[in-house]
Order: C-alpha cells, then sequence, then structure tokens
C-alpha cells in the first residue's frame, strides 16, 4: 500500500486504487475544465493554402472561408470548368482511425445521391496527403448564424427560409438521408436569399466515430447539443427523419425569437409581435416524443406556406375601388329590396288583419324575419366577400365611398321618422307605422355602419394583432351580446307561436302583453344577435373562444345562457298547462335548451385544445362574482318562502323552484370562481389582509346592487306585491352577508396589525 | 420519457433520472435501472457502513437488506429533496435505512428474505482491507469511494470504447498522458506506438477529448437536471481533494 502524490496538483493518492495508476483529482479536473481548455490552439490549427494547393493541382484555392468543428472550408476556383468551389478538408484527427476512410466514402457516396437545389452539391471527394476531402457547390453568401448576428430577421424572412429548409430536409428524407446536425451554421443563403443546406450526413460520419461520447462532451465536434432532439441524447443510435424536425424547430425558434427554447421556454408569440399559429407549427415541432412531432417536414412547409399564404394576401391586397364599390352596391342593394318588402309585408298585416291578433303576427314575423335576411348578405360578406384581398383593401383605403353617402341618406330618412312619429298625435293610426318603420330603418342604418367599421378596421390591422387572443372581457361581453340576441329571438318566436297556439285552442284572454314582449325581443334581439356574432367573429376567428384557457368569458355567457334555457323549461314543468305563460315557457326551453347544447357541446369537444393558462381576475369577474352572489341570495330566498309559505310567491309554485335554479347555478358559479381563483393564489391571494381583492370588490358591488334594491322595495308603496318583496328580501339578504363578511375581515386586519406591531417592538427591543 | 431499453443502445448509461420519472411505482425497467445503478456504486455504502463502526458480516447485512428495500420499496421519504443527485440520495437514503434499523433492531425483516443483488462481499472486505487506515469520516469514505468507482466506470468506458475499434494498445500507452498532457514523453509514446510525434499528440488530445465526454456522461446520468453537472463533477473534486 503505497501512497504517491500527484505532481501536478500535489494531492496524495494510492496508484493500485485509482483507475491505471492516474491521480483520481487530476482526471476530474479534466472533466471539469472548459471545453476550449482543453482544446490547445495549437492542436487545430488550418493548413495554409501553400501547403493544401499542391495536393490539388486541378484547383487554384482562393482563401480559407470556414472553420469548424468537422474540418476546414477553403474557397477555389477549378480550372478545367472554371467555377467556384468549396473543398472541405476533414480535421485531421478523424482519420487517425482505420475504419474510417471506407464510412468516408460511404457517407460521400450517399451525399453525392443528393440532388436539390437547396442542398449544396458534391463534386467529387477521396483522400489525399492524408486529409479526407469534399469538393463541394461554392454557395455565396452567408451561413445563418452569421445572418442572424448581423441582422435582423423578420417573420417573414424566417417563414420563407424554414419553408425551403423543410423542401430540402423532405427530399433528403425521401432519399433515406437524415442530417443529424440542422443548425443555422449549416444553412447557407445565397446573395439571392436561396437556401442550401450543407454538411449532409456528415454529423453521422463524426458522429458515430465519436461514439455516444460525443453527446455532452466534445462542443466542437457535433456543434452545441441544443439543435438535439430528446432522442437524440438518449438513444443516438437510432434517430431517424424526426431528430431534423426537431432540430428545424429549434432553427426556427431561434429565427423568430432571436432565443433558444431552453427548458420551459415561452411560445414565440409571447416573445415577438407573430401570428399565433406559428406557436402551433413551432411547438410541434419542438414536441418532445417524435410520435407527437410533426412526421414529415413537407407537413410543416404546408403549414407555413398556408399561414404566409394568408399573411400576403392581407399584406398585399390589390386595391380595385370599383369592384369593393360593385360588391357594396349589390350587397347594399339586396337588403334594400328585401327591407321594401319587409315594410309591404308589415303595411299588409297592419291594414289587413289589425283584429286577428295571430295572424297579424304571422305576418309581422314574415316582414321582419325579411327585415332581417336584409341584412344577411352583410353578415356573410364578412365570411366570404370581406375576405377578398380588393374588397377590404377598397374599403380601407378609399375614404368615403358612396356607400357612406347612402348610409347618410339612410339615417337621416331614419331621423326624420323618428322626429315625426315623436311629434305626431299618439292616438293617430300612422303612428304606431311611423316608430316602427323609422326604428326599423336607424337599426339598420347603424348595423350596416357598424359591420362597416368592423370590416375595414378589423382588415386594416397587422394580422398579428387580429391573430392574438380576445380579452376575457370583451369575449364576455360578445358571449353576451350574442345570447341575450339568441334569447330574444327566441322570445320573439316563441311568442308568436304561443299566441297562435292560445287562439287556437281558444285561451286567449285579450291580454296586450304578449305583443309587447315581442316587440321588445325583436327589437333588442336582432341588433344583439348580428353585432354579436359579427364581433365573435371579427375578434376571435370564430373558434378562439373555444380553445381559450380555462374558463373564459365566453364560457360564463354560455353559462348563463344555459341557465336561462333551464330556467325556462323548469317554469314550463311547473306552470298550469294552459294559457300564454306555460306556453312561452316551454316553447323557449325547446328553442334554447338546444342551442345551450350545442354551444355546450363545443365546449366540451374542444377541451382538449384548450391550455391551461391562469385567468387575472378582471371587471368580469368581479360582476360575475357580485351577480352570483345576489343570485344565489336571491334563490335562496325564494325557495325558503316557496317552502314556508307557498301562497305569498306564486300560486304555480314556478317561481321558487325557479329561484332554486338560480341560487344553483349562482353558487356553482361562486363556487367555481373561488376554486379558480385558489388554485391561481399563489400570484394574488383571494382574501389579503392588506390590499383589496377581487372578492372584496365583488362583495362591495353585490353590496351596492343589494343596498339599491333594498331601498327601492322599500320606497315603491305597494308591499303587497311579490316582486317588491323579493327585492327587499335579497337586498336585505345582499348587505347582511356583506357586514358580516366585512366584520370578519376587519377582525382579521386588526389581528395582523397587533401581530405586527408586536413583530415590530420584538425587532426593537432586539 | 426515455425509452427503458436504451440503457442497451451502444454506451447511453443507466440513467438516474430515467428511475425518477418512474416515481413511486417503478415498473420493471426503472426497477432494474435502479438495481443496475445500485450494483455499480454499491462499494462506497459498504465502505460507509463499515467506517461507522459495523463488522464485515454486519456491513454485507446491512448493505445487502438496504438494497432490498430500496430496489423493492424504494419508500426513503426522508430523503426525497435529496433525489436530484443520485450520489446523495443514495447516502440519504442509506442514512435513513441505518437509522430505522437502529430503531427496530430486527435484522428479521431485512429485506424480506430475498437478495436482490449478487454484491461479491468476500471482494469487497479484501477492497476495505486495502484502504488507507487514516482518521476518515464515514461520509468521507462514501463520498471518496464513489469518486472512485466512477472514475472507474468512465475510464472502463472509454478503454472498451478504444478495445472495440482495436486500438487497445493505443489507449494503453496513452492513457498516461491523461492527467499531464503538457509534460508528457511524446516522442517517447511516438516511438512506442511507432508512429509520429504529431499523430500521437493528436491522439491524445482524441483522447482527452473523450475522456471528458465520457467522465460527463458518466456523471449526467447521475443527476436528474443536466445542468448539475458541474455541480456534481465538482463536489466529488472537493471530495478528492486532501
Amino acid at each position: 500500500m503505497t501512497t504517491r502524490t500527484c505532481h501536478r496538483c500535489g494531492t496524495p493518492f494510492e496508484p493500485t486504487r485509482s483507475p491505471h495508476g492516474l491521480c483520481p483529482k487530476c482526471l476530474i479536473g479534466v472533466g471539469m475544465r472548459d471545453a476550449d481548455e482543453v482544446e490547445p490552439a495549437t492542436e487545430r490549427v488550418a493548413p495554409t493554402v501553400a501547403a493544401v494547393a499542391p495536393l490539388f493541382p486541378e484547383l487554384d484555392l482562393v482563401e480559407l472561408v470556414g472553420q469548424g468543428g468537422m474540418g476546414f472550408v477553403f474557397r477555389a476556383r477549378h480550372r478545367e470548368l472554371e467555377r467556384d468551389v468549396a473543398l472541405k478538408l476533414l480535421a485531421r484527427e478523424h482519420a487517425l482511425e482505420p475504419s474510417f476512410a471506407e464510412r468516408f466514402r460511404r457517407e460521400a457516396r450517399t451525399l453525392a445521391r443528393l440532388s436539390h437545389p437547396g442542398i449544396v452539391a458534391i463534386f467529387d471527394s477521396g483522400e489525399r496527403g492524408g486529409w479526407f476531402y469534399l469538393v463541394m457547390e461554392f454557395v455565396d453568401g452567408a451561413n445563418l448564424r452569421h445572418l442572424m448576428k448581423s441582422t435582423r430577421i423578420e417573420p417573414k424572412q424566417a417563414l420563407s427560409i424554414v419553408s425551403q429548409v423543410c423542401a430540402a430536409l423532405q427530399y433528403s428524407h425521401d432519399q433515406g438521408v437524415v442530417h443529424r446536425d440542422v443548425k443555422p451554421e449549416n444553412v447557407l443563403i445565397d446573395v439571392e436569399g436561396r437556401v442550401k443546406i450543407a454538411d449532409f450526413g456528415l454529423a453521422r460520419l463524426v458522429d458515430r466515430d465519436l461514439g455516444a461520447f460525443a453527446l455532452t462532451g466534445s462542443h466542437q465536434v457535433i456543434g452545441t447539443p441544443h439543435y438535439m432532439a430528446p432522442e437524440q441524447w438518449e438513444k443516438p443510435q437510432s434517430v431517424d427523419h424526426r431528430a431534423d424536425i426537431y432540430a428545424l424547430g429549434v432553427v426556427f425558434y431561434e429565427l423568430l425569437t432571436g432565443e433558444m427554447p431552453l427548458g420551459r421556454f415561452d411560445a414565440p408569440s409571447k416573445r415577438v409581435h407573430i401570428d399565433v399559429r406559428l406557436d402551433e407549427v413551432v411547438l410541434k415541432a419542438l414536441e418532445k416524443q417524435p410520435e407527437r412531432r410533426y412526421q414529415r417536414a413537407s407537413e410543416v412547409q404546408t403549414d407555413l406556406d398556408s399561414i404566409a399564404r394568408d399573411e400576403t394576401s392581407r399584406a398585399h391586397p390589390v386595391p380595385t375601388p370599383e369592384a369593393a364599390t360593385l360588391a357594396w352596391a349589390g350587397v347594399f342593394g339586396l337588403g334594400i329590396v328585401m327591407l321594401a318588402l319587409a315594410f309591404a309585408l308589415f303595411l299588409i298585416a297592419r291594414t289587413h288583419f289589425a283584429e286577428r291578433l295571430e295572424t297579424r303576427n304571422a305576418w309581422w314575423g314574415a316582414a321582419f324575419g325579411l327585415a332581417a335576411a336584409s341584412l344577411l348578405p352583410l353578415i356573410s360578406a364578412h365570411g366570404r366577400l370581406a375576405r377578398r384581398p380588393d374588397f377590404v383593401a377598397a374599403n380601407r383605403s378609399c375614404g368615403f365611398t358612396w356607400i357612406d353617402g347612402g348610409l347618410g341618406l339612410l339615417a337621416a330618412v331614419g331621423g326624420v321618422g323618428l322626429v315625426a312619429a315623436l311629434s305626431s298625435r299618439a292616438d293617430h293610426p300612422a303612428t304606431e307605422t311611423l316608430w316602427i318603420t323609422s326604428i326599423v330603418i336607424v337599426m339598420c342604418t347603424v348595423l350596416v355602419w357598424l359591420t362597416r367599421q368592423f370590416t375595414s378596421r378589423y382588415h386594416a390591422r397587422p394580422s398579428a394583432d387580429d391573430a392574438r387572443e380576445p380579452s376575457d372581457a370583451k369575449l364576455f361581453a360578445v358571449g353576451l351580446l350574442l345570447f341575450v340576441g339568441l334569447h330574444c329571438l327566441c322570445s320573439a318566436a316563441s311568442s308568436t307561436a304561443a299566441s297562435a297556439i292560445v287562439s287556437a285552442r281558444g285561451e286567449d284572454r285579450g291580454d296586450t302583453w304578449p305583443l309587447a314582449w315581442w316587440r321588445v325581443s325583436v327589437v333588442l334581439g336582432l341588433p344583439c344577435v348580428i353585432i354579436g356574432w359579427h364581433w365573435l367573429k371579427a375578434s376571435s376567428r370564430g373558434s378562439a373562444v373555444w380553445t381559450r384557457a380555462g374558463f373564459s368569458g365566453f364560457d360564463f355567457a354560455v353559462l348563463l345562457f344555459v341557465a336561462w334555457a333551464s330556467y325556462c323549461a323548469v317554469a314550463a314543468t311547473l306552470a298550469p298547462r294552459d294559457g300564454f305563460v306555460f306556453w312561452i315557457y316551454a316553447l323557449h326551453a325547446a328553442t334554447e335548451l338546444p342551442v345551450a347544447a350545442y354551444f355546450a357541446w363545443r365546449r366540451w369537444s374542444s377541451r382538449s385544445r384548450v391550455e391551461r393558462v391562469a385567468l387575472e381576475p378582471g371587471l368580469v369577474h368581479v360582476v360575475l362574482a357580485s351577480l352570483s352572489i345576489l343570485a344565489c341570495v336571491g334563490g335562496a330566498i325564494a325557495v325558503g318562502v316557496g317552502l314556508i309559505r307557498p301562497t305569498v310567491i306564486a300560486a304555480d309554485g314556478s317561481t321558487w323552484l325557479g329561484g332554486g335554479v338560480l341560487a344553483l347555478l349562482g353558487g356553482a358559479l361562486a363556487l367555481d370562481l373561488l376554486r379558480r381563483h385558489l388554485r391561481t393564489e399563489g400570484e394574488r391571494p383571494l382574501l389579503a389582509v392588506r390590499e383589496r381583492t377581487w372578492l372584496d370588490r365583488a362583495m362591495i358591488t353585490a353590496a351596492v346592487l343589494g343596498g339599491a334594491l333594498w331601498v327601492g322595495g322599500w320606497a315603491v308603496e305597494n308591499t303587497e306585491s311579490v316582486s317588491v318583496r323579493f327585492a327587499r328580501g335579497v337586498g336585505g339578504c345582499t348587505v347582511a352577508v356583506n357586514a358580516i363578511y366585512n366584520g370578519m375581515r376587519s377582525q382579521r386586519r386588526r389581528k395582523a396589525d397587533e401581530s405586527e406591531r408586536l413583530e415590530d417592538s420584538r425587532t426593537e427591543a432586539g | 420519457m426515455p425509452e427503458p431499453s436504451s440503457r442497451h443502445a451502444g454506451f447511453a448509461p443507466t440513467r438516474w433520472s430515467l428511475v425518477l420519472a418512474a416515481g413511486k411505482h417503478a415498473d420493471a425497467p426503472a426497477r432494474a435501472a435502479l438495481a443496475e445503478l445500485c450494483e455499480a456504486y454499491w462499494y462506497p455504502l459498504y465502505a460507509y457502513v463499515r467506517r461507522r463502526g459495523h463488522d464485515a458480516d454486519a456491513a454485507a447485512d446491512l448493505t445487502q437488506g438496504f438494497f432490498a428495500r430500496l430496489i423493492e420499496r424504494d419508500d426513503f421519504a426522508a430523503a426525497d429533496r435529496e433525489r436530484g443527485r443520485f450520489r446523495a440520495y443514495l447516502l440519504a437514503a442509506l442514512r435513513h435505512f441505518l437509522a430505522d434499523e437502529r430503531d427496530r433492531a430486527t435484522a428479521e425483516k431485512r429485506g424480506g428474505g430475498a437478495a436482490p443483488l449478487s454484491l461479491d462481499f468476500e471482494r469487497a472486505d479484501s477492497k476495505w482491507h486495502q484502504e488507507p487506515a487514516v482518521d476518515e469520516t464515514p461520509e468521507r469514505a462514501y463520498e471518496r469511494g464513489f469518486a472512485h468507482e466512477l472514475l472507474d466506470r468512465a475510464l472502463a468506458h472509454v478503454e472498451r470504447d478504444y478495445a472495440a475499434r482495436g486500438e487497445a494498445r493505443a489507449f494503453a500507452v496513452l492513457v498516461r498522458t491523461l492527467t499531464a498532457p503538457g509534460d508528457a514523453p511524446y516522442r517517447e509514446l511516438a516511438a512506442e506506438l511507432a508512429t509520429s510525434e504529431g499523430a500521437v499528440k493528436v491522439a491524445a488530445h482524441r483522447l482527452r477529448e473523450r475522456w471528458r465526454a465520457a467522465l460527463r456522461e458518466e456523471v449526467a446520468a447521475l443527476v436528474d437536471d443536466p445542468a448539475d453537472v458541474d455541480d456534481e463533477l465538482a463536489a466529488l473534486f472537493r471530495a478528492l481533494s486532501g
């Protein structure tokens, strides 16, 4: 047992115990040292032109243009053919290995087989003077690394570059050749912007030479490991073309963001202003598991090309104002004709069927249906017409077109009509007609104007902007508008049908309110649906609301709609089976439940595409939470009163059961809000002692609303009215809940203050 | 998660991260991987137990018992925060185990009767007797032993790699230059290998690169986060200092 002292580090060690009698500490030291230090410059000195030139008499060597892990690249000119070529000499250390020559020959033959405009061609190969060499096509330009360092690469350029790389990779993969070392250094771009990939398969040659050790160790040999797919680390011997696709994804990410996708990286659109659809492409290429990645480079290219086409069509429309004006004229003319027809129908209904309610309603329905339909071309204009680049460009660039003039005229007519209706005698038979006609005209004007505003504004913005996810508040507003509109339309249809059924069954009690209900529904519903739908399309690309993270504002709107539809169903079940009330609830439920079910189904079926992102509590949440609290309290009171004294609330019992539904839903909503915010509690506590949280804001809002209800309830004389009692009850309870909550909160705060004071005094004493 | 079979592919070593990824409900390949790692690094544990004052039989018994529990159940919850690094985890788990054993003092329960690994304790005992009889804490003995095992494994890897390509002789000669690249007698080595001095320098450089890669690869296999490799190397370096 002898101990020796290492003469390098001075540490004693036992040669018998240590591997090969070497100092273990120094052995580890070699592994710790930085890669650059391990490689003394003297061992990789590039040969001079003068030293290499005699070996290649057919070439005029010009200069050394590159030096990398694999070897040295000279620019040269072929004497006979008079063309520029690149001469690549592989680093000599590889040649020490006996089997290298054979493998090199085999790889060179494979490379020579590749003939593609996007791949650097190989002209000659062999061994001279101890150097293995390749004579290749000379690419006059720069590699992507240099380009990235010297200039800022626009997303559009990146798209074009990556797309070309895809084409080349797909070709080589079809030939059974995997690059294995796709990285910016190997992507060359000539002066005309054409992309050429270099060093195909050379990585395999050199990589195999070093076995698996090349993986984490030698950076010089196979480039930075960041471009390597996970499976290339795990099973270097059995990677396939999908490793190239991963590397391509890394290159793409780097091109877009200027950074490497390391660790838990952000989606590119979070870092730079680009189309979110590019995120999907990049992230799919960067999937850890090859099976989940793009399976073919051509698939990446297809996706990129379709995005690029969209961008181009928006960025470079062909502005032909005439075409646009014509299209507008067609759309608008059609609308005017339909409106006129609707008006005629309305007049007929009014004069000939004034006495028969149900027949008149049917005619009115038809008239309004037509009036609504007159706007359809405008809505679909967004879908089809407005996507035409010329239309969009004209809409944006023409400024004040004749359509604006027409709109102004219409608005003026509507306005005059309204003023006339206002100033005419209320009991004059023409007054009502004037009212309705003027309202319809003004409504249509506003809608056309809004549509125009939206189509032009929407398309005038850069594409990345409208591809950005709409905010929660906007989604809720859109959803609410859409569903209120849908509900009103359902309501109008239901009331028409209910009137018809009731009068057919001889149950008509001569009430006038069904007609009022119907009118309000139509006037409110139509614009809501149209604007809501339009916004939905314009702001979210149709389906983006469903791919939103977690629970979006739109989901709340859907929930409210579902709640209302369910309430109708319950009310219909409980109402007496005769009269208008039963029928309208039943029809409501029958029309709205399928709509609700449809939206719920869409939501459910798209849940797998939903990424989990915590929602920030915003104004919408505050309002929703307070509404939920109100609904919950109100519903609970209704149920309670209904159970104790059924006669007070409603004879048919539908109100208190409906209240139960409301209470349940309100409670569920409030619970859901709580749950989700508890989950994301890390950043924003639900109940903070010091600062005001969203729960406090919700409580305050609920208190204000409840207080208003309560005071309003007292202010009304009629204490016998169920609704007044209800309002007072709800308001009082909400205020009470608030008082309790705030009392608890101030208690907590006082305790926190005390403990802080104690802490402070202790610190001072200390 | 990497394919469990990756440890059979070429030189890719068994990965600690594979075991970690499998979690508490490790499947057969993950257990096999753990067993393989344990077989590779069991001696430092044995040395630790001996250093704590147990005799050869008790140390063998305890080591075997520890592995039985580790591989069958892997329930050393207390060692969880150490899990990122195999070296630290192994020691923490062993300490935990020894504390448990002391509390219970019932040797019957150890290992449920079955010995999962075939460990050569006779060889270990003779190896132990070769250890310097210096005053050393058990922890230090463990760390040092671990570093030695790791170096042995990594160098054996490189050696196998050279042998596979018929360069065993070149390795045997060049390995001497590994820790002293600056002042190695390249001329003599060149004569020994019947080649030029320049070629020897290149080959020596290449060996150093491979050694470096192999060592880092070996360490990388024992940590969960590849970023920890340098820290782990530094820890081993410290363990071998003075």
